[in-house]
């Protein structure tokens, strides 16, 4: 089966209604995950985190959430590297992140939600 | 990098950091082949020259991503081309017989970034476009990579 214009379209149409709930969140309020993706970042599996901090924070239905990727943080031994931002908290390093940890982090965050 | 997807996420990754605001990435799955243009800063030929060779960081890191990734296509019988213009853009051509990888994973966690994402999947004949807005939400990151997963799938069939 191909996928017709019409169905694309749709999905469109579903992905930019989420662009407008972005809007309503307080960027002040927002929980930043930096993940650090340099070329030693990406070999140690930071994608994998990466995709995976995504993946949780839908399931666990968190709002105002954003993960960002950037590059080498200069400590390549210890990636995969993630920071995590709270608001009015001083930002948190994870070492040695794989998809496990980054599941547990964002169980930590949705308990913190609470 | 061990496959297709992960040298990508190691090239367009620079265009996002050269502060691309629009990244076109065009794929021939069957070839393992991928282009990546940017309207990022660009190169000067010294500079590219310089990058190529290795060693020569402008973010922090050790410079060694695009010598690396060239090393690796070229070991595998492929090769890398660049051409690039100071304040223009880039435009970079990588051949390499890896695997394909996880071409999904690899464009979803680009639309994090502040460019806008224009992705093109070649694939026995058939032509898949998807175009994604900058700084994507964990649901738009998802949304994305089921949008491609779902084209790759039904491709197969």
């Amino acid at each position: 089966m191909k996928k017709s214009i019409e169905d694309i379209n749709a999905i469109r149409q579903a992905m930019q209604s989420t662009i407008i709930l972005r809007d309503n969140v307080d960027p002040e309020k927002e929980v930043h995950i930096i993940v650090y993706m340099g070329t030693c970042g990406i070999s140690a599996g930071a994608r994998e985190v990466f995709n995976a901090l995504v993946d949780e924070i839908e399931q666990k239905e968190l709002h105002g959430v954003r993960v960002t990727r950037t590059g080498c943080a200069g400590d390549c031994e210890d990636e995969p590297i993630v920071e995590v931002h709270v608001p009015g908290k001083d930002p948190e390093v994870f070492k040695h992140m794989d998809v496990n940890a980054a599941v547990k982090l964002i169980e930590q965050l949705a308990k913190l939600a609470k | 990098m061990r496959d297709l997807s992960l040298a990508l996420l190691e090239l367009a990754s620079n265009s996002v950091d050269a502060g691309a605001k629009s990244l076109k990435i065009e794929i021939w799955l069957d070839e393992g082949r991928v282009t990546v243009s940017d309207d990022g800063a660009g190169m000067t030929d010294e500079q590219l020259s310089r990058a190529l060779a290795g060693g020569y960081g402008t973010k922090g890191g050790n410079g060694v991503g695009l010598s690396l990734t060239k090393l690796e296509a070229e070991k595998s019988g492929g090769e890398l081309k660049v051409t690039s213009k100071a304040s223009e853009g880039t435009f970079i051509a990588l051949k390499m017989n890896a695997p394909t990888g996880d071409i999904a994973q690899t464009v979803a966690t680009l639309t994090s970034s502040s460019a806008k994402v224009e992705l093109c999947l070649h694939r026995a004949g058939e032509t898949g476009k998807f175009s994604f807005e900058p700084d994507a939400l964990p649901k738009e990151i998802k949304a994305a990579r089921e949008q491609i997963n779902n084209f790759l799938r039904q491709n197969k069939e």
